[in-house]
């Protein structure tokens, strides 16, 4: 019996704990149900701030649904919270109307559970938490709007479906300039825009079913991360287009970040748990770890990436790979048409081309080591502290056409006309003045040095495992062999069991197998092994302040 | 965070995931002491029910900062914990010594009409 213990104790190793998503449910409105309660159309009736009312606020409190509230020239300190639906928020001049949070406000904008709201051509500076936020909403619509130096977000859409930001640009948020998360599906567009100095240009959460076209990210730990988390409801991320965007130079500088964006930084597109995304047409250059990668995520549950199509992107001066799949990954994920200089593990454009079965050949998972290690180093805080404050400032973006003689337009149905036509993309040209600088860096079985600590835990928790694994099969083998009490059909029953069944066959053998390796030496090979690099793994976390 | 040991797991090259997710939908609670957990962008519980002189332990458990506010005004988060931004894993436990029906949300993810990030604490005399 305690043999069926030990033997149990073992096989539960080998899988995955699991934990339930967190109760709750995600709003209608983020789940398909397109109801609104907002007008489709301007009452043609303008508040002017601050000819007629003061604040923006005031102005928003006593608009009704339709109405367009037309901002002048100004810094304004407050923040605007809209709960009236329908409503066409407006500076008249992008650059020069302001809301300043001063560091001490959470949000510039935030639409609560209104239908239908846009937000045009303004600033909003120094939120400790959001630069504009929707949540709960159907319709919400962002152009040319600029978000720089918010202490979470720049733009930011929650639980909300039908979406579009355009023509906008974000910098300078810990988290991500541009942040879709918790639906599906979203029905949401993020197109012409720009994010730049964040912990990532894009992150979407649990956000399926949206489209990432013809945008700038630079400048960040990470360009563009959809990914899945058991944090927010409705995982996993499925569906998600990235096409046609320029991603470059993210992962170099000193960039304001959370934990995880610390960790996962030097990546161009980096899918992790996600299911079903294109990624296609891209230009992406100058990372040092990769242009696109394709990984699981752990939370609460494992969420394994799947079905993901990479094709036809330029990719381009990497530190890992151009491209790399990092397992454990699902059936489906496919690369193709990238010409890639080298990618991770080797020849995956062979092994994972996207016709016939695409099954997951081969993956690697030496940059999970390396995780290990800047997970550690996070706990050591040995990550470069930046304060969102002190990204550099944009000059002055570009105005909406007509500015406040545009046509005033409710955020109602704003995905039927903003979803884009696939077919007229167009891979973006090398920007003038930029070159390919990155070189291919040194790995050990994938295990990159980023940093030296990085590198060094992430070859023990990479390397042992395989080493402790080969010799027990090496010496479990070489004894089977030597033998005389075996028959040889029990031998090669064994032997086969080894060979073929990872982990679980060896174990099984040293447990009854009824090896005649000493009792003390079974066990040193198997749980002093395992015990050793438990420990050090457990205060690897201790000290990375995963536990 | 036990979920957290899935890491270990993973590094350690022991690649085989099987998952079979269970979710309940208990978004009510009670008792004398409670905790109550403020996600990404939600509180766990959005009725909790404690009796005079129970506490409530709002507790961190999403990458971006919350809290817990009354809409009017009688108690917050911040009394304790002394910054409206709890992270994953702060803690900020409160004692409820006054009867009522109170309005909470997070100042940043909900408003005090009860919109977003919200719910309803109350606290019940006697029992
Ligand atoms: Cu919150």
């Amino acid at each position: 019996m305690k043999r069926l213990a030990l033997f149990a104790a073992a096989a539960a190793l080998l899988l995955a704990a699991c934990a339930g998503p967190p109760a709750g449910d995600a709003s209608p409105a983020a789940t398909g149900d397109t109801s609104t309660d907002a007008p489709s159309e301007w009452t043609g009736v303008t508040r002017n701030v601050p000819s007629e009312y003061p604040t923006i606020q005031s102005a928003v409190d006593a608009a009704n649904p339709g109405d367009l509230i037309l901002i002048d020239r100004g810094v304004y300190k407050e923040t605007v919270s809209v709960t009236t639906p329908g409503l066409v928020i407006r500076g008249v001049d992008r650059n020069e109307v302001v809301i300043d949070g001063e560091f001490e406000r959470p949000n510039g904008f935030e639409v609560l559970f209104a239908d239908g709201v846009a937000v045009e051509n303004l600033t909003s500076v120094n939120h400790t938490i959001n630069g504009f936020f929707w949540t709960g909403v159907r319709g919400y619509r962002g152009s040319y709007l600029t978000a720089v130096n918010n202490g979470d977000y720049g733009i930011y859409a929650f639980d909300s479906g039908d979406g579009l930001f355009e023509h906008s640009y974000g910098s300078g948020s810990p988290d991500a300039s541009f942040y879709i998360g918790q639906c599906n599906p979203c029905d949401a567009v993020i197109s012409e825009s720009i994010g730049e100095y964040s912990g990532l240009g894009y992150s979407g959460t649990n956000a399926s079913h949206l489209y990432l076209v013809n945008n700038v990210f630079r400048f960040n730990g990470t360009g563009v991360a959809p990914n899945t988390l058991d944090s927010e409801l409705i995982p996993p991320t499925r569906d998600v287009v990235v096409a046609g965007n320029l991603i470059y130079d993210n992962g170099y500088q000193d960039f304001p970040h959370k934990d995880s964006q610390w960790l996962t930084q030097g990546f161009g597109v980096l899918l992790v748990g996600v299911d079903g995304a294109t990624v296609t047409m891209n230009r992406i250059f100058n990372h040092p770890n990769g242009a696109i990668a394709v990984a699981p995520n752990v939370d609460a549950n494992f969420w394994m990436s799947s079905d993901n199509e990479v094709v036809d992107n330029v990719v381009e001066g990497s530190g890992l790979g151009d491209l790399a799949l990092a397992g454990p990954s699902l059936p489906g994920n496919c690369f193709e048409g990238n010409d890639p200089a080298h990618t991770m593990p080797p020849m995956l454009e062979t092994s994972q081309g996207c016709g016939g079965l695409r099954w997951p050949a081969l993956f690697e998972v030496g940059s999970f080591a390396s995780l290990f290690g800047r997970v550690v180093e996070n706990g050591l805080d040995l990550d470069t502290d930046v304060f969102y404050g002190d990204m550099p400032l944009p000059g002055p973006q570009p105005q909406m056409p007509q500015g406040a003689d545009a046509p005033v337009i409710p955020a109602v149905n704003v995905f039927a006309g903003a979803q884009p036509n696939l077919g007229s993309i167009e891979t973006p040209r090398m920007p003038a003045g930029e070159e390919v600088t990155q070189q291919k860096g040194i790995n050990i079985m994938g295990v990159t040095f980023a940093s030296t600590l990085g590198g060094i835990l992430g070859l023990y928790a990479y390397v042992l495992p395989m080493v402790l694994y080969a010799s027990w099969v090496v010496i479990a083998v070489w004894e089977i062999v030597k033998r005389d009490d075996l028959g040889r059909g029990a031998g090669l029953g064994w032997m086969a069991a080894i060979l073929v069944i990872p982990f679980l066959g060896v174990i099984a053998y040293y447990i009854f197998g009824r090896s005649q390796v000493p009792v003390a030496y079974r066990w040193m090979l198997l749980a002093g092994g395992i015990g050793a690099y438990l420990v050090i793994l457990a205060i690897g976390m201790i000290v990375g302040g995963v536990v | 965070m036990k979920s957290r040991a899935l890491v270990a797991a993973v590094i350690g090259g022991v690649l085989l995931g099987a998952c079979g997710g269970s979710s309940g939908s208990d978004e009510s609670v009670e008792g004398e002491s409670v905790t109550v957990e403020m996600y990404d962008n939600r509180f766990q519980y959005t009725e909790i029910r404690i009796p005079l002189g129970g506490t409530v332990d709002w507790l961190g458990s999403g990458r971006n900062p919350h809290n817990s506010v009354a809409a009017d005004g009688s108690w917050s988060t911040e009394d304790v914990f002394e910054s409206l931004e709890q992270l994953e894993g702060d803690s900020a436990v409160l004692r409820y010594d006054d009867a009522g029906e109170y309005v909470f949300f997070c100042t940043f993810h909900g408003n005090a009409q009860g919109d977003g990030m919200a719910g309803v604490l109350i606290v019940e005399e006697g029992g």
